[in-house]
């Protein structure tokens, strides 16, 4: 009798243990996730309706911070500063990284070496790339200009004419980047079977009409991957344009990311700072709404429930 | 993707290889060679493809920047403690979504996928009071933890991705054999899924290296990683010491360029595995 009861109960235990395993398998990371960014966030909203100051108690504002921060002058420039930035270098880094793709997915001599090659980038911070791309568009000094100048055409002023500074963000920004979409849209290119092609080429197809009615439809999902991928990184960019300009010349590259690092850090209006820092959450998760859903599903996929 | 070798296919093939080269490859090798290269060179024009190598630029160095070998041992530290921290978050969690179904596991997965939309830019401003009421400012340790936090949501999903890969079977028999789930973990699954876990590790250690954004912000003199360092050199009060700086430069990107070289079989795998599979 009581050794029955004992087997139950050790059953019962193991019962327990097995059902609690795998939760407590992934407590650490999910609580870590929860200390370091869902609190922060949760913290950001309700700032975000106060005026805080540093040594006193929150004061309740309502929506002040964010009426205020849509009448502010540099928001206006910064949204659309981001919104810019945001468009042409996704188009850049996709455009580029589609072309190189192509390029390197067929198969020839020193074709892994190339591919390390273009992967150089990705390993280089973003302040690397910043000194190298200046030392090239230095007035007067940068080889870029000397070679322009050599060739009868005006130098850039990169640091004082507007355009051209964000022509040289953009190059940078695009420069650093486009590994990314390279890799995405690289292994979806070889994973097409080799017969698709073989068998248009018999029925008598060019190459440019292989490319576009084989290849081009079966990478649109990567192409949208690393669309959806390079926007979000764009969009929260902080780096590129403050290591490079500060927000300069006179506040022209301002981004909402440098916009609310000068409101926290250099102004410590942390409450104002935070109406900008949901304007921006909820903006990047509206764009990535979309892609969500079908990144969850294909976690959880066919995929059946093992041991 | 296959072609036929058609004379303007070939055309374009190798203008556009030799544009992607001198557009990858040329700015970085204009780096190290102007690291190399007397100040009185670096800005001559045409660019001298043949100079005496000197290193005095490096000898420069450290009067024009006393704290950058600092910051380089503060980068590798945070790169290396990080990815470890990462790495022993991410691999239970991992195998917890590879293996098993459960309630918890579905909403934390889901948590792990908002969480990697959040733009990490916004965190630094409800972080900064609490980690300076708690002594985390001007301290490696705030780096490493938000370095890890930024990069457990998709550690854990590579290496679930990973995990999926090694047979159930195995485990099955490694039960039969009296094999408990922690020890089917630590002596079937991780042997296996050794690629993820190098490639896990990589990806923070080269995130962590290169960051500027957080280690701007959170750092302080003591604790200034190289990328700020650097930026400090390009934003100086007078003119820019050029020469200096490509030699910081080229302490800072060679060293990532040679493991990112030796590595290089298992990151591929990653990312093809990993971020891209749908």
């Amino acid at each position: 009798m009581s050794g029955r009861f004992t087997y139950d109960w050790n059953s019962r235990l193991t019962r327990l243990w097995r059902s609690g395993f795998p939760n407590l398998l992934i407590l650490p990371a999910t609580l870590f996730l929860v200390l370091f960014i869902l609190l922060p966030a949760i913290r950001t909203l309700i700032m975000s309706f106060h005026e805080v100051t540093h040594g006193l108690d929150d004061v309740f504002v309502g929506f002040d911070n964010y009426v205020r921060m849509v009448r502010h002058r540099a928001f206006t420039t910064a949204f659309w500063n981001t919104m810019f930035f945001t468009l042409t270098t996704v188009l850049g880094e996709v455009g580029i990284g589609l072309v190189v793709a192509v390029l390197l997915s067929t198969r020839f001599r020193a074709q892994r070496l190339l591919i390390s090659l273009v992967m150089v980038p990705y390993a280089v911070s973003e302040v690397v790339a910043i000194i190298i791309w200046r030392y090239m568009f230095e007035p007067r000094v940068g080889i870029i200009n000397f070679m322009l100048t050599s060739l009868g055409f005006e130098q850039i002023q990169w640091a004082t004419q507007i355009n051209q500074t964000w022509m040289l963000i953009i190059i940078l920004r695009v420069w650093v980047q486009y590994p990314f979409s390279f890799l995405i849209i690289y292994s979806s290119l070889i994973g097409i079977p080799k017969d698709l092609y073989e068998s248009a080429f018999i029925d008598g197809a060019t190459n440019w009409q292989a490319f576009h009615r084989i290849s081009l439809p079966l990478i649109v999902p990567a192409i949208n991957v690393a669309s959806i991928f390079a926007f979000m990184f764009a969009f929260r960019n902080f780096a590129t344009v403050w290591i490079l300009t500060r927000g300069g010349p006179m506040g022209q590259t301002e981004l909402l990311s440098t916009m609310l690092y000068r409101q926290s850090f250099r102004h410590w209006r942390f409450g104002f700072a935070s109406a900008i820092a949901v304007v921006m959450t909820l903006l990047t998760f509206a764009i990535a709404a979309y892609y969500m859903r079908g990144m969850f599903h294909s976690m959880f996929g066919q995929r059946k429930e093992g041991v | 993707m296959t072609y036929q070798k058609t004379v303007p296919m070939r055309i374009f093939r190798w203008v556009g290889v030799a544009l992607v080269i001198f557009f990858t490859a040329f700015p970085v090798a204009f780096l190290f060679a102007s690291a190399f290269k007397h100040p009185a060179e670096i800005f001559a024009f045409p660019p001298s493809l043949i100079f005496r190598p000197t290193l005095r630029n490096f000898l420069d160095l450290p009067a024009e920047a006393p704290t950058f070998y600092l910051s380089l041992r503060n980068s590798a530290v945070v790169a290396i403690t990080a990815s470890v921290l990462t790495v022993i978050l991410a691999v239970p969690a991992g195998y917890a979504l590879s293996r098993y179904r459960r309630r918890f596991l579905q909403a934390s997965a889901f948590f792990m996928l908002l969480v990697r939309m959040y733009p990490p830019i916004v965190l630094t401003v409800p972080l900064f009071p609490v980690f300076s009421a708690v002594g985390l400012v001007d301290n490696l340790l705030a780096l490493i933890l938000l370095y890890s936090a930024l990069f457990v949501s998709l550690c854990t999903w590579l290496m679930k991705v990973y995990m999926d890969e090694v047979p159930v079977e195995l485990e099955e028999a490694a039960t039969i054999d009296g094999a408990n789930s922690w020890q089917r973990l630590t002596r079937v699954i991780l042997p296996l899924s050794v690629h993820g876990v190098v490639a896990t590790a990589v990806f923070v250690s080269i995130f962590a290296w290169k960051e500027y954004t957080f280690a701007y912000i959170f750092t302080g003199a003591r604790t200034q990683t190289a990328p700020v360092v650097l930026d400090l050199m390009l934003t100086p009060l007078t003119t820019v010491s050029w020469g200096p700086i490509f030699a910081a430069s080229t302490l800072q990107l060679f060293p990532i360029l040679v493991f990112v070289w030796l590595i290089q079989t298992y990151l591929t795998a990653g990312m093809k595995t990993g971020g891209v599979k749908q």
